[in-house]
């Protein structure tokens, strides 16, 4: 098996090198000497077609200086790589992998990934503005992304523990997305896309700007079939339809976005809703039935106020959230249910937050070698209602409302010790109403002893307070004991990384980092019917990265990383469950056509994850996975196609299922494709 | 496993192997001049085009100072224009980390530096009637003078005229023709 894998592997090396020296030759033949510049006057210069250096826009952002290990992802790779969720992008992210139930999307990072968590351990941001919702803190990143992933200009991911500055929930790290302005797309821009799995969507957008500001308003919708005959040995009984789960991947979602800015001020609107057929009779619902599904709508209005004046720039922001869950979960009456049930019944889980609040965040230069950022937050979730009903007249129901306050102080200092020298120290003050409050400090010495080379060694801890669901989550069937009285999660990590850069052409990025984390909240079984959440874990993990990164002028980039973790658990003394020792990527764009037509090959590895199941010890297989698009602007002006195919090899692939499923692991997508089309009016 | 770890290692060193090959010194791309290229030109022609306060040279063959902060490749880009004259002006190009003194700058290029930092070295510059150029986004709506902007492929002007007026600098008006205009807070 293993073998065969690689045969078919190796000719696709061989056409990446191909594509290599092809592209290398193209450009040799093309050059020319370049005008003299000097000579000519600014208005010759103005009307001069100048070619954009690729590595520097990317390399130049925050990259360097940052008291972190950070990845930027541009529009362009995902254009390129065909990328259609954040879940793709972080596939390819260095040191990341992803989890899927056929459900939700779980974050894996560092060694660390709890399918059936939500990714409450990893900060969402969207321009800055906190995706994670109040009651299950998820970072979505699937379908229910409220993004559509054509309006993202930048994705940055900050890698470490990040509460000094952003407080819980950036704990292993922070994902910002950043969104498209209406100066970018000046005009109309319609889209559209079909695949596999019956999947086709579309998109309307309008940007625009004017004196003294720009707007951007666009539509999307989704929808796919899935996999409609997935097949699950587990249920292969003729009671349960042999195993087939007949259309029960449906996937359908629609997002809303508008963003406008008038002087000083940004308002930003976005709504997505998503609703999910459930294939995998998770929860102990019944095999192959359609009522079983999830629904995530995400809302959210933010005010921004941004200006610079005497030396001193200012952000302020004013927000209000929404987000509803409906989960729907067929059952069939058992013993302990009231005798007038139907035979068969839906339980739901009809959540809904409401929240608001504000912040502000200065920053001043208070001397010429010591920079100030300091700043405030204030929260108020004042309805977090967590009811669990079951869907029969006169049946059971459980409410579950609750109200909390939240608010936090930071600062950040910036000292240049020597010109070659940075220290960057920060601290964050959190309080809950729950809890109390925790203390969040980061420490990072940036040294950079010659142009191009970066050392930096940071030391941080952050926390994770525990959540609504964890807190106060019943159902009907009393299945859960609630946990008043947890407190939050803090992980310490010490980090050391050297940036090397080669020219503005290459990036290498070495880095090691150690992970303590303790009173990690996990279920508990408290007696045979009963979960409980509690502090009760603690976690080690020793691990490493590298990467190799080069953008050159004709277009052709390239990045390979490979990643290697050994987490524990340190009260088993076991290795940590759902944990790959080793990730390994590689993503190469080449131009095969005058940078009008593009290839993007991305190849990605993750190596076995042990875990228990129903207290056997089992595993998901390592795997390697290749997906390929091509990218074309050259068929009309304004008109952009692409074609991707993903798992190219058709590989079997499998991803850990947690004990809320009969299955050990969940069967992921065999090879799938996509096309798709955006014309810009 | 180790097969395909086997395999990936052998990738990573036929694309590591490729790299090295392409890595080399390249020459210019040869569909247009290069960005950076084009930038570092335009700074030495706009100097022309700008008159200094009154003081800012010590005598009429006095040295202009060119200035660069920043990460990235505008720094290289001024070198061609070391030693060459301005009206009569010999001249000079240094480069600058963030933080340090302005000193004898008299046009300051603000590249590759993180936005966070932008608002002190504005300052700092005004207070010192030096004139900025850069080109980070929204530059000259963040209180630089000159921002250098790229709109369909070429290099453009914007011009803040506040910031202009603040730092006591005439701008010819060859140059206002051919910048946008921009005030504080505008896109």
């Amino acid at each position: 098996m293993t073998r065969n894998r690689c045969r078919l592997l190796v000719p696709l090396a061989g056409l990446l090198l191909s594509l290599l020296c092809g592209t290398a030759r193209a450009d040799d033949a093309a050059e020319q000497p370049a005008p003299d510049l000097g000579t000519m006057d600014l208005e010759q210069l103005t009307n001069l077609k100048v070619e954009k250096v690729y590595g520097v826009s990317k390399f130049e952002q925050v990259v360097t200086e940052a008291p972190a290990s950070v990845t930027v992802v541009t529009s362009d790779e995902i254009r390129h790589y065909g990328w259609r969720t954040l879940a793709d992008v972080l596939k390819a992210t260095r040191g990341f992998f992803v989890t899927y139930d056929r459900n939700y999307s779980y974050i894996g990072t560092r060694g660390f990934n709890r399918p059936g968590d939500y990714n409450t351990r990893v900060l969402l941001l969207l321009d800055g503005h906190q995706i994670n919702d109040v009651i299950y803190e998820s970072a979505a990143i699937g379908t229910e992304f409220i993004l559509d992933l054509a309006l993202v200009d930048r994705i940055e991911i900050i890698r470490g523990p990040s509460s000094s500055l952003y407080g819980a929930g950036a704990f292993f790290g922070v994902i910002n997305v950043i969104s498209k302005s209406g100066k970018q797309l000046d005009g109309v821009e319609a889209a559209g896309s079909f695949g596999s799995q019956k999947s086709g969507s579309g998109r309307l957008t309008f940007g625009k700007a004017f004196n003294g500001g720009e707007f951007l308003v666009s539509g999307s919708r989704y929808v796919s079939r899935g996999d409609d005959r997935l097949f699950y040995p587990e249920f292969n009984d003729p009671a349960t339809n042999n195993g087939m789960a007949d259309n029960m991947d449906r996937d359908r979602n629609y997002s809303l976005f508008a963003s406008g800015h008038l002087h000083d001020f940004t308002l930003t609107g976005a709504l997505v809703s998503r609703d999910k057929r459930i294939p995998t009779a998770s929860f102990g619902t019944i095999f192959d039935d359609p009522r079983t599904k999830s629904t995530d709508r995400r809302s959210f209005l933010d005010l921004k106020y941004d200006k610079a004046f005497e030396g001193t720039s200012v952000t302020a922001r004013l927000f209000y959230d929404e987000y509803r869950f409906i989960g729907d979960f067929a059952y069939e009456r058992g013993i302990d249910d009231p005798p007038f049930y139907p035979a068969t019944y839906v339980n739901r889980d009809d959540h809904l937050a409401r929240w608001w609040g504000a912040e502000a965040q200065a920053s001043r230069q208070v001397l010429p070698r010591l920079q100030l950022t300091g700043g405030a937050r204030f929260r108020d979730n004042f309805q977090l209602e967590l009811p669990n009903v079951d869907l029969v007249p006169g049946g059971r129901s459980v409410e579950n409302d609750h109200s909390d306050l939240f608010w936090a102080l930071f600062g950040q200092a910036e000292l240049r010790i020597l010109d070659e020298l940075i220290l960057n120290a920060g601290v964050r003050y959190d309080h809950y109403e729950t809890f109390g409050g925790a203390t969040s400090p980061r420490l990072a010495l940036i040294y950079t002893p010659v142009e191009g080379t970066v050392f930096k060694l940071i030391y941080g801890k952050a926390f994770r307070a525990p959540n609504a669901y964890e807190l106060y989550y019943n159902d009907v069937f009393n299945g859960y004991a609630t946990s008043p009285s947890l407190r939050p999660e803090t992980v310490r990590t010490y980090e050391a990384i050297w940036e090397q850069y080669y020219g503005d052409v290459v990036r290498t990025s070495a880095s090691l980092f150690y992970n303590k984390i303790d009173n990690l909240i996990s279920y508990e079984d408290v007696s045979a019917t009963q979960v409980a959440f509690a502090n009760m874990e603690r976690v080690k993990a020793l691990g490493g990265e590298f990467e190799v990164e080069g953008q050159w002028n004709s277009g052709f980039s390239a990045r390979a990383s490979y990643s290697f973790v050994s987490a524990r658990n340190d009260v088993t003394d076991q290795r940590l469950d759902y944990s790959p020792r080793h990730l390994a990527k590689l993503n190469v764009t080449a131009p095969l056509y005058r940078k009008k037509l593009f290839a993007g090959i991305e190849l990605q590895g993750v190596s076995r994850r042990d875990f228990t199941h129903n207290d056997a010890q089992v595993a998901a297989g390592g795997y390697a996975v290749a997906n390929a698009t091509l990218y074309s602007t050259a068929l009309l002006p304004g008109l952009e196609t692409s074609v991707s195919v993903y798992n190219l090899l058709d590989r079997r692939i499998v991803d850990p299922a947690t004990t809320d499923h009969v299955q050990n692991v969940i069967p992921q997508d065999g090879r799938t494709y996509r096309l798709q089309a955006s014309y810009r009016f | 496993m180790p097969t395909i770890f086997n395999m990936t290692r052998r990738l990573i060193l036929g694309v590591l192997t490729a790299s090295l090959v392409l890595s080399g010194p390249r020459p210019l791309g040869a569909e247009g001049a290069q960005e950076y290229q084009v930038k570092g030109a335009m700074v030495y022609n706009m100097a022309k085009y700008i008159e200094w306060p009154a003081g800012a040279f010590a005598s009429n063959g006095a040295p202009l100072m060119i200035c660069s902060m920043g990460r990235g490749p505008f720094a290289a880009a001024l070198e061609p224009y070391r030693g060459k004259t301005v009206l009569g002006h010999p001249v000079l190009v240094r480069h600058l980390q963030v933080g340090e003194e302005l000193g004898e700058c008299h046009l300051l290029v603000v590249s590759g530096v993180e936005k966070r930092y932008l608002a002190g070295v504005l300052d700092m510059a005004r207070r010192r009637s030096v004139l900025t150029v850069g080109d980070l986004p929204d530059f000259a709506r963040q209180g630089g003078i000159i921002g250098l902007v790229e709109q369909e492929g070429r290099v453009r002007f914007e011009i803040n005229m506040k910031a202009a007026h603040q730092s006591r600098f005439k701008i010819s008006s060859q140059l206002l023709k051919l910048a946008r205009i921009i005030k504080e807070g505008d896109s």
